[in-house]
């Protein structure tokens, strides 16, 4: 029988642990996908869903239901993600944010997660348009980077987009407004569209 | 029919619209609703059309950068859940209960060696109201008994009066105080430290990145420490019903400091 997240959340407040294991497994990819695009490292990605599960926890008797527990445990995630890149930028300046994961090549490890099946000839494209666009993602504001990595990348509903970032749904269609024309216009003369 | 088509030509007959129309065409999932009132357009309109192609190429990159990566991080996450639960204070206290019980069970029968039997009043002892001498049924003085730790006394009139013992109660059955402070963490840790010796205070826990340190405390002294460390009341909240009407022994603080 699969419990559903309610159940598991009132089962993990009541001192089983063991269920809020469950969520754990149930959510941690997803997760991890939300703050490796944050972070753009493993190792940090790692840590930041670890301290997100763990201050989901702690806060779980205090949940009340209002939103879903997934889009909650992403505003965690996010957050946590945004602090770790904060501080990064604040204490190792002079050090990149895009880290390679391993190896010379940093593509390496979005090639392989975002198009596992894609052909020899496409990657070299593939490669160059998504550093490209990485490139350009970096570039714009906290508020902008969020919406577009929550919609466009991992493809949320606007409803739950703005349930994870605690805005309206007005502010998140005129920040993706906002996000696209600077997109467009960072790229523009890269040539590749 | 032609009004409509005509409807939607006037919309969009500023390039400013169909810009607006493009973008929730690309909020929408692509609804095709949408897109046939955008054709309207974009079948006259070079540039739109041109701005329309470039917008949903850029879409198309950026859903293609979905990952889909798989990851474990449930082990780490339970251990360090379990290291975070508060049996260690349990059983810590479950062998405080246990000396005090042995020391109270001795005092008893020390007392019982020198009077001949239990007496009532002794409960009164045993609960710590403050009283030099009783006198028993025969008139006779009997002498206070030497005090014992404070601990001791709470368990022993606990179980003489039958009152639920505090090993038996749980933790989340506590209440929880949100505070907050200007004292930098240095500074708070120092004074938390200082306290200890005073009051009970146990499970002190930092959680760096979110600026908060949290401990537990009897929740008789939470008033009196929350006064000496200077803080500010936030929420409180009561962990197994979210009410803090009713009393719970146990008050988890939980203080946010600046950097």
């Amino acid at each position: 029988m699969e419990y559903t997240d309610e159940q598991l959340i009132n089962m993990s407040v009541k001192g089983d642990t063991s269920a809020f294991g469950v969520l754990v497994e149930r959510y941690q990819n997803k997760a991890y996908a939300i703050s490796i695009k944050i972070v753009q490292n493993h190792d940090d990605a790692l840590d930041c869903v670890q301290d997100s599960f763990i201050k989901a926890f702690r806060s779980l008797s205090s949940f009340n239901f209002q939103s879903s527990f997934n889009t909650w445990l992403y505003r965690i995630v996010t957050n946590t993600s945004l602090d770790l890149l904060r501080k990064n930028k604040k204490y190792q300046s002079n050090i990149p944010i895009e880290k390679p994961l391993s190896g010379d090549d940093d593509d390496d490890y979005f090639i392989q997660i975002e198009d596992q099946k894609a052909d020899v000839e496409n990657i070299a494209e593939s490669n160059e348009t998504v550093k490209a666009v990485r490139e350009a993602i970096s570039q714009l504001s906290e508020d902008l980077k969020k919406v577009i990595l929550l919609f466009e990348i991992e493809q949320f509903s606007l409803i739950e987009v703005s349930e994870i970032l605690n805005i309206p749904v007005g502010t998140v269609k005129s920040r993706l407004f906002r996000a696209r024309e600077k997109l467009a216009i960072l790229l523009k003369d890269k040539e590749l569209f | 029919m032609l009004r409509y088509i005509y409807e939607d030509l006037l919309i969009m007959s500023k390039c400013g619209n169909c810009k607006k129309l493009i973008h929730e065409y690309l909020n929408s999932g692509r609804s095709q609703q949408i897109k046939e009132k955008l054709d309207l357009h974009l079948s006259v309109c070079h540039s739109c059309k041109e701005y329309f192609d470039y917008m949903l190429a850029i879409n198309n990159s950026l859903r293609k950068m979905k990952s889909t990566a798989v990851i474990n991080v449930k082990d780490v996450v339970m251990e360090s859940i379990r290291e975070e639960q508060p049996q260690p204070v349990r059983y810590r206290k479950v062998y405080i209960g246990y000396a005090a019980a042995v020391a109270c069970v001795a005092i008893v029968v020390g007392v019982f060696a020198i009077t001949g039997g239990f007496r009532t009043k002794l409960y009164k002892e045993a609960a710590g109201i403050p009283n030099s001498t009783y006198r028993d049924s025969d008139e006779q003085i009997i002498e206070k008994e030497p005090a014992f730790a404070p601990r001791a006394c709470t368990m022993a009139n606990e179980d003489a009066l039958g009152i639920e013992s505090a090993d038996e109660k749980s933790f989340e059955d506590m209440i929880i105080c949100n505070y907050s402070t200007d004292k930098s963490y240095n500074d708070l840790m120092k004074e938390i430290t200082d306290l200890s010796e005073q009051f009970v205070i146990f499970n002190i826990y930092n959680q760096a990145d979110m600026n908060e340190i949290s401990f537990i405390s009897n929740t008789a002294d939470t008033e009196k420490i929350s006064e000496e460390l200077n803080l500010k009341k936030d929420i409180t909240v009561k962990t197994e019903t979210n009410t803090a009407d009713s009393v719970s022994e146990y008050t988890k603080v939980i203080i946010i400091y600046k950097d």
